[in-house]
């Protein structure tokens, strides 16, 4: 699945539009990062409400091509620029985890 | 024979540039063409270490070596050190601050992610500072895949 497919009219990508062609297998929801780090799987989609830089670090430490960030979390400027620089994918919603988790499910995309 | 040398300062309680030594490590593996796995263990141990001298310490410097067949982390802090290592091994035990928290961090996994990961740790920390001493053995099959 690429990370196109999950976009309508309640989610929105922050980062360059190229990065809306990475593609994600399977997600990992959650807020604490050592647990993310232990537990996400390359590939997968990470779907958190941390905003904090160093998500993108973990994202490309345990090779995640896109960040959904729920619940209205949005990332600042400078998380946007070190995502785009790392080629990971920012999106948005004020949806919350599971939300997504049923919506990307019941489209087909998980 | 040495094929890594790099010396990074970490600086306490900067948020932003937490993980960038980790980040350039894990790079530098890829670009060596060691296995995904390797580069894993490594790079999340790695982080989990840089992490906890950002949130818990006045500051450190984390060095990298490959000498032949082994990878060597060494992370040193200026203290406070950990009062109870023991403790601060058992999962979900954290001292991490609210500010941390509301960052992601503070999971109380940090250490024991760091013993899975590694194939050898020594911790040794009174109130001086804590140095954290991590090797990982490049077996055969963790060369040249990349």
């Amino acid at each position: 699945m690429l990370v196109n497919d999950i976009l309508d009219s309640r989610y929105r990508i922050w980062t360059v539009a190229e990065t809306g062609k990475n593609a994600f297998s399977g997600c990992y929801a959650g807020d604490l990062l050592s647990v993310v780090l232990k537990s996400a799987k390359a590939g997968n989609l990470l779907v958190t409400i941390i905003t904090n830089i160093n998500t993108v670090a973990v994202a490309v430490l345990a090779d995640l091509p896109a960040i959904l960030f729920c619940e209205g979390a949005v990332p600042s400027g400078e998380m946007i620029r070190k995502a785009e620089e790392e080629q990971i994918a920012l999106l948005s919603t004020g949806l919350t985890s599971v939300e997504v988790i049923l919506d990307l499910v019941r489209r087909s995309l998980l | 024979m040495i094929t890594l040398d790099r010396h990074f300062v970490i600086v306490p309680n900067d948020y932003n540039e937490a993980g960038k030594a980790s980040s350039e490590l894990k790079r530098t593996l890829k670009r060596m063409g060691f296995s995904r796995d390797l580069i894993k263990r490594v790079s999340v141990a790695s982080y989990e270490a840089e992490i906890n001298i950002v949130i818990h310490s006045l500051g450190g410097t984390a060095d990298f070596k490959i000498i032949d067949d082994i990878i060597y982390l060494q992370f040193i802090d200026c203290g406070p050190g950990i009062p109870d290592i023991e403790l601060a091994m058992q999962e979900g035990y954290s001292t991490a601050n609210e500010v941390s928290r509301l960052n992601g961090f503070g999971a109380g996994m940090g250490l024991k992610n760091i013993k899975k990961a590694a194939d050898d740790m020594i911790l040794v920390s009174d109130c001086n500072g804590t140095v954290l001493k991590l090797k990982f053995y490049i077996r055969e099959d963790d060369k040249n895949v990349g």
